[in-house]
């Protein structure tokens, strides 16, 4: 609970240093981070009596805590019978939510993968030193845009509708609306290749045979997002970027942030025209 | 350069030794608070306030001593004390005395020269032993002529001469110190007498009184011992644990033994004091008056703290160590369910009853915040799977180790009521039950209908069964959904009386009858006679005669209208012999001659009252073919259409209209799963429709279908926040009272509805078989907690089962009454013919007076034979179980037992076993004045053996001769077919 706010605390706080620094930089000044620490204060008492005092006090708060709420202890559990909704660990909810549009191996596997490696993979990419050591919007504004919908909107917002907004048989239920496990909801959901060889316009001649051929179209779009898009991109929003990151660094960021932005472009396919898979190979059991 | 603010440090020292301060305040606080929290518990509060009961009750053990010595000594416990202190002062008086103080000081004188002239002795005696060692030794060594020999003998024998003197002289002392003392003695014999007396006077008084001291609040008692961290050592509050290793939990990855926690608060569940009255209150008046000073005259609150501390109501079945089920090895759990670990209320798992209006729930609300778990997501009541069994339901609890089969249960007659509902009613021919397999099917055979009734009737039986008879057995099939559809009825009835009516076979009557062209002319009146006097009442009532029973007591139809149903030949037909018409018919053979079947016959059939005249007889809604074909067709797409189609080409319209109805009939049959209880062509052997039930006592509730029910109620309520308990309890009652009102406003096509029908079953009625229902739970049980009935036992068990079902009870007793009082504050158990007389209860014994838990009879009661009557205090009377059978003496008044069907509780020990196997295969006169006749019953051979185990286990004859297969005629008659002249050779 107390994670929901403290995050909008600290977003707000980092927020409001920027926009202070910001103003300090176009006028000449000196950053807070670099007036604060000009001075020096001793560690006793300065220092170490504060941290004591706050041991302490979060000490009584986690009695309170505890003592005031017990722990929700339930029955054994029992594998024949999986509690409705079967929820991961809060902290896994967004992955969880993730496995909602894409496939597991993609949800569960790659995805996370591509994350860890993805943010090691930052300060090799990202050699810019500005903003090191001090809060800045003007400086990096594509960085703390990216982190702030990365982190924020696509992690922080999956776990809070995960974890309150997410009922039985993971059907979506507003906040005060009562869990009832017999809702249902259509779940029509159609894939690309359905959509290009039967429903689609002009031609509806009906599935081919072979995978290879009746997934092309996914095939296709997935080509021209990863292999088309960082070459948009650099000609219009990512000019400058190439310019400074050089063609290997560019093409690794661009990779890592157009996976990041393949999740709400799909969840937004799948809210608007059910859209199940770009690439649906259940033979192979391959499916984007 | 270091950032100073106050003095040379950046924040002021003294704002934070402040808040140092105040946080470690806040600090101490909540760790006081946490040991405060982990300390104070639930149950200590309950283990408290029984102190101060005990202290009640010994107060009033007290009370009742003092009254007791008051009225049978005619001394006041305050002249104890006082009688004590005479005795004393009049010894001391003694004591001081010139006489006895001369006497004592003579013992004195002498005591100290009685120990010296005994230790001289005991020297002297330890010196002859050792020379006589020697001179064992030199006569065993050197002989008895050797001089050692003769030196070491005439050493021990100077020793032993000198031996004999020390002894005389202590003898002497010895004697004269006896004398001193019995003086003494004589002195203060009185005086001690007296003492004697006052102390036995008062020794039950001071034990209590003892007690009372103990319990009295005391700082080491209860504060020191119970006190936050001291209460490791030796507290005086304690969680109570009955640890069970072999009645095991299923936690699902493992079983861990059960440990019931339950007498932590129930603490005087095993003590009798504890009991309570009719009212729900204590019946010791001081427990009484401390509960309610408790309470502070909350009547509500009052009876819940008495529910905590009460007694078991049936401390000879449960929970005493002398029970049945002591506690120590059954614990409580494993009948009542409920979390057993727990120790709160709400975690334990307390269910209320379903049937006081809620008063209990809202008091629990009020008292320990508890709400319907089912009404919210997020419940302060843990989720358990197996909550208690409510109040009415406990019963049900017994069959969890009674469990796989048909049993009797007298001491739990919810039970066994639901038990006898369930098999009476058919539930068994739809559900299949373990074991409940193989029983015979409650309704009629119908493969040879067309003989007994016309098609008409058919349509009319079914379309409302009760509106001809209001007591039929047989559910109601049509107008039961919650939403009415007539058309459909009319097409089905229809269908299915064509397709019964078209199947059932040829029927040939007897000879000497014909359906068309009864025989005989019967007289009614005669019949009537007949009906009263050969024992037609023992099962049916007809019309005015007999007496209305309660379902499951009921065993024959009322005969009232059974003259609007069939004809006359048909009647004559079935009286001569049931077994013609329905093989496996449970009505015996009484044995008419063809006049007197005639004449019953006439009677019966002047018999035309039916239930409900006008209902029965308001015309049939016609049947709309389109509906019908529409319907059939629904069936036909699931299986069967191209066959179907095949089997109509060619033929007439009129045939295929015919065809078409017929097929509707017979797929609706399976459907409706009338063969379940009815014997229909074809169908005989197959399975029920039903869901199986064996394990439906742990049913998941999520696992049964709610349907609308809580919208259900709020509509029929008027009130838009009552939601309908999410517990398969609630759920089995309401699939019972109304078992296709889950189909209410749900979207389902005609074939795909509920079919249960429904049996009109009242409040009771619905509670006894919940109760069953609940019993049925499969568990898995170590094989010591499986019940297993001693051979004798089980014969009883078994032959009450049969007793039942071919109705022995409707006419003979088979056990006496039972009273169980009590006498001397011991509880007796009487078995014989009781009245009420006076205002006393009059038992006349059949048994001598038993105690139900073993032990030995008072003296006045083992003087009581059997014949003598009791004459009992209605005050004393405990409980009263009625008698097993002789119902028709109830219905037939004036009726003796010299002219009425014998008593047969102790049948067993009065004749042969041979004697009654032939007699109940073929029963013969044996008392020419009575008219009431024996039926023959067409028992099997097993069927029979059952019963004469049964009488003998019953007359406790211990080894019930059973005639060897050689002497039976059957075996002759086999020897001499296999070889003629057999036993002319032998």
């Amino acid at each position: 609970m107390g994670l929901i706010f403290l995050v909008g605390f600290f977003t707000w706080l980092a927020f409001r240093r920027m926009v202070e620094n910001d103003r300090r930089v176009a006028g000449g000044r000196p950053t807070l981070e670099e007036e604060e620490s000009r001075d020096k204060v001793l560690v006793w008492p300065d220092l170490v009596y504060i941290e004591f005092i706050a041991l302490i006090l979060c000490t009584v708060l986690f009695i309170a805590w505890s003592v005031g709420i017990g722990a929700p202890l339930e029955q054994p559990a029992n594998f024949t019978k999986t509690p409705n909704p079967s929820k991961a660990p809060w902290y896994f909810l967004g992955l969880q939510e993730m496995l909602v549009y894409f496939d597991p191996w993609l949800a569960g596997v790659v995805f996370p993968g591509l994350i860890i490696v993805g943010l090691m993979a930052i300060p090799y990419f990202d050699p810019n030193p500005r903003g090191n050591g001090y809060y800045s919007f003007r400086e990096r504004p594509f960085a703390i845009v990216v982190f702030c919908f990365g982190f924020i909107i696509m992690w922080v917002v999956l776990i809070v509708m995960g974890t309150f907004l997410r009922g039985p048989n993971w059907n979506f239920f507003g906040p005060y609306e009562y869990w009832d496990p017999h809702k249902l909801e259509p779940l029509l959901n159609v894939n690309l290749s359905e959509y290009f060889w039967v429903k689609g316009y002009p031609l509806s001649v009906g599935l081919p045979e072979g995978y290879l051929l009746r997934e092309a179209p996914g095939f296709a779009l997935l080509a021209a997002y990863f292999v088309l898009g960082p070459l948009v991109l650099a000609r219009t929003f990512f000019r400058r970027m190439l310019e400074q990151m050089g063609m290997a660094r560019y093409q690794v960021m661009c990779f890592l942030f157009l996976m990041m932005t393949l999740l709400p472009l799909k969840m937004t396919l799948r809210w608007s025209i059910n859209l199940k898979y770009f690439i649906a190979i259940p033979e192979k059991f391959f499916n984007i | 350069m270091t950032l100073t603010q106050h003095g040379e440090y950046f924040y002021d020292t003294r704002r934070l030794n402040l808040w140092f301060g105040v946080s470690n305040v806040l600090l101490l606080v909540s760790v006081v608070w946490m040991v405060h929290a982990d300390w104070d518990r639930e149950w200590k509060g309950y283990q408290r306030d029984f102190k101060s009961l005990e202290r009640a009750r010994a107060q009033g053990e007290l009370g009742r001593e003092a009254e007791r010595l008051r009225s049978e000594h005619g001394v006041g416990p305050e002249d104890l004390d006082a009688r004590s202190a005479q005795v004393e002062a009049r010894r001391r008086e003694i004591v001081a005395s010139q006489e006895h103080r001369a006497l004592a000081l003579r013992g004195d004188e002498l005591e100290p020269r009685h120990f010296r002239a005994n230790q001289d002795y005991l020297f002297k005696k330890s010196v002859y032993d050792a020379e006589k060692f020697y001179y064992e030794e030199a006569l065993a060594r050197h002989g008895p002529e050797d001089p050692h020999t003769a030196e070491a003998r005439s050493r021990m024998d100077g020793t032993a001469e000198k031996l004999a003197g020390l002894l005389a002289a202590r003898e002497a002392l010895e004697a004269e110190q006896g004398e001193v003392r019995a003086r003494q003695e004589g002195l203060l014999a009185e005086v001690e007498r007296e003492r004697i007396e006052v102390e036995r006077l008062r020794r039950d008084y001071d034990r209590l009184q003892r007690r009372l001291r103990a319990l009295a609040p005391g700082l080491v008692n209860d504060v020191l011992r119970d006190a936050p961290l001291l209460d490791f050592l030796v507290p005086s509050l304690k969680v109570r644990n009955t640890v069970l290793p072999r009645l095991r939990d299923n936690y699902f990855f493992t079983t861990v033994q059960k440990e019931d926690r339950c007498q932590t608060c129930h603490l005087a569940i095993d003590s009798p004091a504890f009991r309570r009255s009719a009212d729900g209150l204590f019946e010791d008046p001081h427990l009484r008056a401390r509960v309610s000073e408790m309470a502070g005259g909350d009547e509500a609150r009052g009876l819940a703290t008495t529910a905590v501390y009460a007694a078991h109501p049936r401390l000879d079945l449960m929970v005493a160590d002398g029970a049945v089920h002591p506690a120590g090895r059954f614990g409580c759990t494993i009948c009542h369910e409920g979390m057993p670990q727990a120790t709160t209320f709400l975690l334990s798992e307390h269910t209320p009853s379903v049937s006081d209006g809620g008063v209990r729930s809202a008091e629990w609300f009020r008292r320990h915040g508890w709400e319907e778990p089912w009404k919210y997501h997020f419940s302060k009541v843990a989720i358990w799977d197996y909550p208690m069994r409510p109040p009415e339901t406990t019963e049900g609890g017994c069959l969890v180790c009674h469990q796989g089969g048909v049993e009797f249960y007298e001491d739990a007659p919810t039970l066994a009521r639901g038990q006898q509902l369930f098999i009476d009613l058919g539930c068994h021919g739809c559900h299949k039950t373990r074991g409940f397999e193989g029983l015979r099917k409650v309704g009629p055979d119908l493969r040879r209908l067309a003989a007994k009734v016309d098609l008409d009737w058919v349509r009319r039986w079914l379309r409302n069964p009760a509106q001809f008879r209001a007591d039929t057995r047989m559910p109601s099939f049509f107008g039961v959904d919650p939403e009415a559809h007539p058309e459909q009825d009319a097409v089905e009835i229809e269908a299915v009386a064509q397709w019964l009516y078209q199947a059932s076979q040829d029927f040939i009557a007897r000879e000497g009858f014909a359906l068309q062209e009864p025989g005989p002319a019967g007289d009614p009146a005669r019949g009537r006679t007949l009906v009263e006097e050969v024992g037609c009442l023992g099962c049916h009532r007809v019309g005015a005669l007999g007496r209305d029973l309660a379902r499951g007591h009921r065993f024959g139809p009322d005969l009232a209208q059974v003259g609007a149903k069939t004809s006359l030949g048909w009647l004559q037909d079935w009286l001569k012999d049931p077994t013609h018409y329905y093989p496996g018919t449970r009505m015996p053979s009484l044995r008419l001659d063809d006049q007197e079947a005639a004449d019953v016959a006439a009677y019966l059939a002047s018999l035309r009252e039916v239930s409900d005249p006008a209902g029965f007889s308001t015309p049939l809604a016609p049947v709309d073919r389109a509906l019908r074909d529409s319907m059939l067709g629904d069936l036909l797409a699931k299986r069967g259409r191209a066959t179907f189609e095949e089997q109509l080409r060619g033929l007439g319209a009129a045939e295929q209209e015919r065809l078409r109805t017929l097929e509707l009939g017979e797929r609706l049959l399976s459907n409706r799963g009338c063969f379940g209880c009815h014997l229909i062509p074809g169908y005989e052997q197959t399975p029920g429709i039903g869901t199986e039930l064996s394990s439906h006592g742990y049913k998941d509730a999520d696992k049964l279908d709610f349907g609308a029910i809580s919208e259900y109620w709020q509509q029929r309520l008027g009130d838009p926040h009552y939601h309908f308990p999410h517990d398969r309890r609630y759920w089995f009652a309401q699939k019972l009272a109304d078992p296709r009102v889950f189909d209410w406003r749900r979207e389902r096509r005609w074939d795909e509805r509920l079919r249960m029908p429904r049996f009109g079953l009242g409040e009771d009625e619905v509670a006894a078989l919940v109760t069953f229902l609940t019993g049925l739970t499969g568990r898995e049980l170590h094989p010591e907690y499986r019940y297993t009935p001693s051979p004798g036992r089980k014969a009883v068990l078994d032959g009450l089962r049969l007793v039942r079902e071919r109705n022995c009870v409707g006419c003979h007793v088979l056990e006496g009454e039972e009273v169980w009082f009590r006498h001397q504050g011991d509880t007796y158990r009487a078995v014989g013919a009781v009245k009420e007389a006076g205002g006393k209860v009059r038992v006349t014994l059949w048994e001598p007076v038993q105690r139900p838990r073993g032990g030995a009879v008072s003296a006045e009661l083992a003087g009581r034979h059997v014949k003598d009557t009791l004459r009992l205090d209605p005050a004393d009377v405990e409980r009263r179980v009625p008698a097993l059978g002789g119902e028709v003496y109830a219905y037939m008044k004036g009726l003796e037992e010299s002219h009425g069907p014998p008593r047969l509780d102790v049948e067993g020990a009065r004749v042969r076993p041979d004697w009654l196997y032939d007699f109940l295969q073929a029963p013969t006169t044996l008392r020419p004045w009575v008219k009431l006749r024996m039926p023959t019953f067409h028992l099997s051979e097993e069927e029979t053996t059952t019963l004469v185990r049964y009488f003998a286990a019953a007359g406790r004859v211990s080894y019930p001769f059973v005639r060897p297969e050689e002497e039976t005629q059957a075996y002759a008659h086999e020897r001499e077919r296999e070889r003629p002249g057999y036993y002319e050779t032998a």
